[in-house]
This record gives structure tokens, C-alpha cells and sequence, in this order.
């Protein structure tokens, strides 16, 4: 695990981010509570309470990244499996997907356990597929589009990854945004500044876990992948 | 019909709260805080509380070690739904245990239909 303190605008910065969720709570309930009153306002309203749950989303995992990187606190593994994960995120974003024309394919080739932290991982992964859903579903034409969730073997290691089939991401894209993105404005340019922050709060929460999120193909789809080392101890259960 | 006392202490929320449990066919009554909740409980005695930990003044524990002194509601439900994540309370599960604490829900991760069904366990629990 990475050896880093909170600083005090980390720490700052958390608690705005920490303040911040109130209102989002706020709005997502009440669009939730008009839906169920007002059947007529029902699609407007399911766009509110996504986008507040979206922006919760990031929040809160902007958070779990920074108390993640805090050197003062442990991380809490145990044997978990990457497909599951993936089959839980891919049930969480549904709903986003379905409301952005895009399809899902979960796609599980291995099962092998790892050594994890259940939530951080699915955090981090939700982040990732909202964020290319989103990409995914804003370029140009109106066809429906596809996201895959891939879990498969890679020597020691299990990969899990986000691809879709309209991502424009290579690694030379990737590496330059990872190295700007503290001073620019619109970070990858192939996404938007907001859909593309989902991606440093997804990087942030793996790094602290000292994984590295990388762009990849899969299936001739671009999309994002990170190599869960095999724990040796587990593959002799 | 099922008497709901919530104890939150943001307007909002409670409004929120009131309205959605009202129109499943809850008697609703919220409160923001404890000791209002105690004077509240008294007069109604609910049949499940919820409650935000971050309260003023007194803060969500102190009620709870209140509320379970007095015998006669020491059955009652006790739903925390609150804005601090549970792994901020370190090896917490016996500590809630001892309380008598259904259960621990994190107020940003759960939609009020989910929590409509978590009550509607616990009232199924309470009959069966």
C-alpha cells in the first residue's frame, strides 16, 4: 500500500465534499418522492435523481479515495472475486445505461479469488462505468450503443475491464491526461471534464490499493482495465 | 396502522420522509431531536424508530442509551439511518447489538423505496 498522509487541503477538501452530500441526498429523495407521487413528471424526475445520484457517486468515492491514501488507516481485505464485483456494477449502472441507449454485456471468463477490498474495487468500477457509459452514449450518432464488463485471466493476474464500443482512448491519450490533469480544464480529450473526473477518482481509489488503471482493447472495444494480482495463498484452498 | 417515528434533524429530509411514509399508509411523526423523540415516544409509542445519529445537542447515541433504559421499549425496533458511514464506528456490531440496533443503513446509499422495504421486514419480523 502507498505510504501518504492527508494534507490539509485534502483534508479541506474532503470535508466539502462530505458537507456537499447533504444536498444530494436532498435532491435525489425528493425527485424520488415526486416520481412516486406525480407519475406524469416520472422520466424528468428519473433524470434528477440520477444525475444526483451520480454526482453522489463521485463524491463519495472521491472520499473513500482520499481515506484510502491515508497512510493512518487500514485497508480491510478479504478473498473476494472480481466477477462478482463486476456483477454487482454492472446491476448498479443499469438503470444509467438503459437511460443512455446503452446495452450491457457481463462477460466472466474467471473466477479465481484475490485478496480485496470488496467496496473500493466496486467504487472504483462504478465510477469507471458511469463514466464511459456517459462517453459512450454522447458521441454523435443516435445507434444503440454497448458497454462490456470483462473478468478474465491474465498469467497471475485477473483483469477486470470497462470497454465500449464507441471509447476513443489509447495509452499515449491516457498517459497525457494522467499527467495534466491537474492543470487543464477538459482533462481526457476524448471525454468531457465531468465524465473524465470519474476516471481520476476510479485511478486514485486502485492506486492506493497499488493497482494501476490502464487503457485496453478487448474484443475490439477500447475501454479501461486493472490486473488484480492471484493471492498464491487462496489458489491452494 | 403502523406508527413511524423518525428522529432527523435536516427539514428537508423529514418533510421528504413524512410525505413518502404517509402516502404508503404510515402514521408518521418527525422529530429533530432526542429529547423531543423521548416526549414523542411517550405519547405514541412508536412501533419502529429511525434515526440520524447526528442530532443536536444530544447526538443519536446518548438517545439510544436513553430509549433503551426505559423496559417498555426495549422491543421497539431501532433502524440507524444515518449520513456517517458505518465503518466510521470500528468494531461497532456489538456495540449496536447491545442497543438492540435492527439494523445500520447508510442514509446516501439507500432510496426511500428501499428503506419502505426494509420497514416493511421488520414489521413482517415483528409479526411472524
Amino acid at each position: 500500500m502507498k505510504d501518504i498522509t492527508i494534507n490539509s487541503n485534502q483534508f479541506l477538501l474532503k470535508s466539502v465534499a462530505e458537507e456537499l452530500r447533504l444536498p444530494l441526498v436532498q435532491i435525489s429523495r425528493l425527485a424520488e418522492l415526486s416520481r412516486s407521487s406525480y407519475s406524469d413528471s416520472s422520466d424528468e424526475m428519473k433524470t434528477i435523481e440520477s444525475s444526483a445520484d451520480l454526482a453522489l457517486q463521485l463524491l463519495e468515492s472521491y472520499i473513500l479515495g482520499v481515506e484510502l491514501g491515508d497512510k493512518q488507516k487500514e485497508i480491510e481485505l478479504s478473498p473476494i472475486t472480481i466477477g462478482a464485483v463486476m456483477n454487482d456494477v454492472a446491476h448498479q449502472v443499469y438503470r444509467i445505461a438503459n437511460q443512455n441507449n446503452c446495452d450491457i454485456e457481463l462477460l466472466i471468463k474467471t473466477s479465481k479469488p484475490i485478496m480485496g477490498n470488496y467496496e473500493a474495487i466496486k467504487m472504483a468500477y462504478l465510477n469507471i462505468a458511469h463514466s464511459i457509459i456517459l462517453a459512450n452514449s454522447s458521441i454523435g450518432n443516435t445507434k444503440r450503443k454497448s458497454v462490456i464488463f470483462a473478468v478474465y485471466g491474465r498469467g497471475p493476474k485477473n483483469m477486470a475491464g470497462v470497454y465500449g464500443n464507441d471509447i476513443q482512448i489509447n495509452k499515449t491519450s491516457w498517459e497525457k491526461s494522467m499527467s495534466i490533469f491537474y492543470k487543464t480544464r477538459q482533462k481526457i480529450p476524448e471525454f468531457s471534464s465531468i465524465n473524465a473526473s470519474g476516471f481520476f477518482v476510479a485511478s486514485s481509489i486502485l492506486d492506493s490499493m497499488s493497482l494501476s488503471l490502464n487503457p485496453s482493447k478487448y474484443k475490439g472495444r477500447k475501454g479501461l482495465v486493472a490486473g488484480f494480482p492471484l493471492s498464491q495463498q487462496l489458489s491452494l484452498i | 396502522m403502523t406508527e413511524l417515528l423518525f428522529i432527523e434533524p435536516d427539514k428537508i429530509l423529514g418533510d421528504i420522509f413524512l410525505r413518502y411514509f404517509s402516502s404508503k399508509n404510515f402514521n408518521v411523526r418527525v422529530t429533530s431531536s432526542a429529547q423531543e423523540a423521548i416526549l414523542l415516544a411517550d405519547e405514541i409509542t412508536p412501533d419502529i424508530v429511525i434515526i440520524e445519529l447526528q442530532l443536536k445537542q444530544h447526538n443519536g447515541i446518548d438517545f439510544l442509551y436513553e430509549f433503551r433504559s426505559y423496559s417498555d421499549w426495549l422491543g421497539i425496533p431501532i433502524v440507524i439511518h444515518s449520513m456517517v458511514p458505518a465503518n466510521e464506528f470500528p468494531n461497532s456490531k456489538k456495540f449496536w447489538n447491545e442497543l438492540n440496533v435492527y439494523k445500520y443503513i447508510y442514509k446516501p446509499k439507500l432510496k426511500l423505496s428501499s428503506l419502505l422495504n426494509e420497514i416493511n421486514e421488520i414489521q413482517m419480523n415483528k409479526t411472524t
